[in-house]
């Protein structure tokens, strides 16, 4: 901690924040479009049909006055 | 494999469900009473546990935690559940997670309403309730987690990250901001002082709404819409982006509610570039859910619950583009303080969080009672009368801040502030609030149709506490990336790793905007001239804090010369640093504080001043929406709690003496009696160890100690003018009158409880021209007169001068009698 307390004491412009988390950002972004792009598109299809098969009654929310 | 028989738990969903409509209507039913306070004061009826102060925060707590809350829980227990193919992992659990929530909210409304707050916006609970919620928030958390580890399917679903991505975070923010040093049961201070505590308390506050009000409602949504549309989401791919790219960035943004505020320039820059970086993940969001409809619009128009999912989902979208809006520098400069603000959180919270929930609820409630909705045309109407009421909710407030804000800004050409009085930007935006009053009313009656509704529905169905499922059992030994596993895909079927990376995700945006400010000292400048509070002072500070005076007064003035000129020298980060809260604000129902103690300067009121608006703000300004405070008289300060404060304030690293809380309390009643000293010249008796005293100790503190800091440049000779005595001259003077001198003087001059009588021949500062003239021009700043130099014009201050001297001799009722020496003026003079 007080090797981190002096080494940014020093520091003039702590502008420097704001720079690093964009290119943290930046690269976390990258890499998460290039994984997300690759995965397969029959695991997607399965993946994002779990709430539909999650129970045998879907939605019976029809009302009796229609 | 074998199939295995469970049951899901419906009948936990069922409490959290009514627990969720029942807290909805006592949050509305207190929002609308507050509604009311601002813009009829009478409603807040002179009871102490009452008061706009008080009750705000019970209204947005009850919003946040209670309503929004409970939904919450109810959508996680029966989507996880039904995600998961398990029970919970302990109905034990649930219902401790339960009823400990409620209990939780019964202590928030009490201990609100009791005065007992930290006031730091959505975290106001004192430290018991603290330590309760964070015990609540751990059982949550383990049968959340027990769950998933005996679940039947191998990945989770989005909606589950969004749920895990949501209890971490809390959990971190909650311990994280509640940190604070207890001085008895129900007081404490928090740890951090000025910036560090405004920058912590905008982490959290920020990202409440982010991890409290958002993701856990994204999560509901990813599994509520698809389930009522019937079909997958639109883009898993993109849910992916979303979730990930969203918890990252969200934690970043804190800083946006403090720009131009005392905080070092790269804080502010920090959260505007987050902010502004949000709308791509929230939009992807909000895409995602409104796409997940492509070909199926039809059923919107047959179905309420799509309805309310759309219009919820849509101001989703509104308010998170309008956010990095408001983050946007110019744009905060305008917006910042006004209800804009306050529009915005309710475009989100009516629409957003309350639509969403009225959806999940029309769709779970007959689902769990096994029936149909009782009438869709009910639901209908529902949702037609609560969208009005946002609209006639939101819109008028736009407009109010947009009128007030540039109020607050215009000069004159002279180069004075057009508005100098704050209560004429106040009274120009009364016919807003009448018309919030009946947006709030509109949504209302719309929640009472949905309670009608679901009364109905439950009454005709049947419930089943606990529902029949069946499903195989996993495998064991799984953890290991399959051949061709991509590593998100391995990810969703690992928890803790899951969450690991969550933490990650979360911890690297509040490391890097929060550290630098306790490591860096450049970061959190102290200024030499800045004592700590006395011990009055730290008592009126307290009593400040316990009325919620923060909830409509600021204490920060921004580096805008509208505000300099109307408030005096802008705020500095050092002037902070014994602030254990900081009281910055975020609403300027009224006008700032940070420097009302500066004697001679423009906010300076005197001890009688204050005593008389505390008592009856509509003496003094009939079109005050002010509270009265007439308890702060009849109570007697405990100074009793004096020495454990001040040990407290030692700890927390405040340079009083080791021994000064033994003696704090002999400089206590000096203090005291020197202010009803100076009430008593001023025909006031009170008694010295009424609250009322510390409270003036505290205002008259406020800025203070920059004294030192401002010019002292010598009184130069004032020219007074001629005496006009046209007709239009003297009408101009006498409106100038009414704006602003009545409020002291009385409307006829005849004089009032703060001000003497200008009507007779008794003179307190000289009865010629030139002294009139100069009392006028000057002020009587040891008084609490402001010099009127700074407000008006010449042409004004030459006008109003001639308005006053011809209103002498003039007789009117109820005048003040006489104050200070003879002298019959004669028209040479």
């Amino acid at each position: 901690m007080k090797l981190i307390q002096y080494a940014m004491g020093d520091m003039d412009v702590p502008a420097i924040f704001p720079i690093l988390a964009m290119l943290i950002f930046l690269a976390l972004f990258i890499v998460i479009v290039w994984h997300t792009y690759s995965l397969k598109k029959t695991f997607v299809d399965q993946m994002a049909d779990m709430p539909l098969i999650d129970e045998l009654t879907s939605n019976e929310n029809t009302s009796k006055d229609e | 494999m074998e199939v295995e028989k469970f049951y899901y738990d419906n009948k936990i969903v069922k409490f959290f469900a009514y627990a969720t409509i029942f807290w909805g209507v006592v949050g509305m039913l207190v929002g609308l009473l507050i509604a009311l306070q601002l813009a009829f004061p009478f409603f807040n009826f002179k009871i102490e546990y009452l008061t706009y102060g008080r009750i705000r925060p019970i209204h947005t707590n009850a919003m946040i935690f209670a309503f929004v809350g409970n939904a919450i829980f109810t959508g996680v227990y029966h989507s996880m559940q039904r995600l998961l193919k398990t029970p919970m992992y302990s109905k034990v659990l649930s219902y401790i997670h339960f009823w400990g929530w409620q209990i939780i909210i019964g202590l928030a409304a009490v201990t609100l309403a009791l005065g007992f707050t930290v006031s730091k916006e959505y975290a106001e609970l004192e430290w018991p309730i603290d330590i309760l919620i964070a015990i609540v928030w751990i059982i949550f958390g383990i049968n959340m987690f027990g769950t998933i580890a005996k679940r039947r399917v191998d990945h989770l679903y989005v909606a589950l990250w969004f749920y895990i991505a949501s209890w971490v975070a809390v959990a971190i923010l909650h311990i994280f901001n509640s940190f604070a040093i207890p001085v008895s049961f129900m007081k404490s201070y928090p740890i951090y002082a000025g910036i560090q505590d405004a920058l912590v308390q905008w982490w959290y506050g920020h990202n409440a709404v982010a991890f409290f009000l958002t993701t856990p409602f994204l999560g509901l949504m990813y599994y509520y819409l698809p389930k009522e549309a019937n079909r997958p989401i639109y883009s898993y791919r993109m849910s992916i982006l979303h979730f990930w790219t969203l918890i990252f960035i969200y934690i970043w943004s804190g800083p946006h509610h403090l720009l131009y505020q005392a905080i070092p320039d790269w804080a502010q820059t920090l959260g505007v570039v987050f902010s502004i970086m949000l709308i791509a993940p929230s939009w992807g969001g909000m895409i995602n859910g409104l796409l997940t409809l492509r070909g199926a619009w039809d059923k919107v128009r047959q179905s309420p619950v799509l309805k309310f999912m759309v219009v919820a989902v849509t101001a989703y979208g509104m308010a998170t583009f309008e956010g990095p809006m408001l983050a946007i520098k110019t744009v905060n400069s305008l917006t910042h303080f006004t209800d804009w603000t306050i529009a915005h959180v309710h475009i989100a919270g009516m629409a957003w969080n309350g639509f969403l929930t009225f959806s999940m609820l029309y769709w779970l409630v007959p689902n769990i009672f096994r029936t149909k909705l009782y009438s869709i045309k009910l639901a209908n109407y529902h949702f037609w009368i609560a969208t009005l009421g946002i609209v006639l909710y939101a819109i008028p407030l736009y407009w109010a801040a947009v009128t007030q804000s540039l109020m607050w800004k215009e000069f004159t050409e002279e180069g004075f502030l057009r508005y100098p009085n704050f209560m004429e930007t106040v009274v120009q935006i009364l016919p807003m609030y009448y018309t919030r009053v009946i947006g709030g009313v509109l949504y209302l009656t719309g929640a009472v149709f949905f309670i009608v509704n679901i009364v109905k529905t439950i009454r005709q169905g049947s419930f089943l506490a606990y529902e029949e499922a069946s499903a195989a059992a996993l495998p064991p030994k799984r953890g290991k990336r399959l051949m061709g596993e991509m590593i998100h895909g391995w990810l969703e079927r690992k928890p803790i790793r899951f969450t690991f990376w969550v933490i990650i995700a979360l911890l690297v945006g509040s490391v890097f905007s929060n550290i630098p400010f306790m490591i860096i000292k450049t970061n959190d400048p102290s200024l030499a001239a800045v004592k700590p509070y006395t011990p009055l002072e730290l008592q009126g500070r307290d009593i400040y804090v316990r009325e919620g005076c923060y909830t409509c007064h600021s204490q920060i003035v921004r580096p805008f010369r509208s505000e300099t000129e109307r408030y005096g020298e802008y705020s500095k980060s050092g002037e902070f640093i014994y602030d254990h809260p900081f009281q910055w604000g975020s609403r300027r129902t009224g006008p700032d504080l940070a420097r009302t103690g500066v004697v001679g300067g423009k906010m300076y009121k005197t001890a009688a001043w204050h005593f008389n608006h505390m008592y009856n703000p509509q003496e003094m300004n009939e079109q005050s929406i002010m509270p009265a405070y007439p308890w702060l008289i009849s109570n007697k300060l405990d100074i009793s709690s004096t020495p454990a404060k001040i040990r407290a304030m030692l700890i927390l690293g405040v340079p009083y003496a080791d021994d000064y809380p033994e003696r704090a309390n002999m400089d206590l009643m000096k203090q005291a009696d020197s202010i009803a000293a100076d009430l008593k010249v001023n025909g006031i008796e009170v008694s010295s160890d009424r609250e009322i005293i510390a409270m003036i100790a505290y205002l008259h503190k406020l800025g203070r100690d920059l004294i030192p800091m401002t010019k002292n440049t010598p009184e130069k000779e004032i020219d007074t003018p001629a005496l006009l005595s046209d007709q239009p001259s003297l009408e101009a003077g006498k409106l100038i009158f009414t704006n602003n001198c009545a409020a002291c003087h009385g409307a006829l001059g005849q004089g009032n409880a703060i001000g003497p009588n200008l009507i007779d021949n008794f003179w307190l500062h000289g009865s010629k021209d030139s002294e009139i003239y100069k009392s006028i021009h000057n002020g009587i700043p040891a008084k609490g007169m402001q010099a009127w130099k700074d407000l008006l014009t010449p042409a004004q201050l030459q006008q109003v001068y001639s308005f006053t001297v011809s209103i002498i001799g003039t007789t009117a009722p109820d005048s003040r009698a006489p104050q200070g020496s003879e002298s019959i003026r004669t028209k040479t003079e």
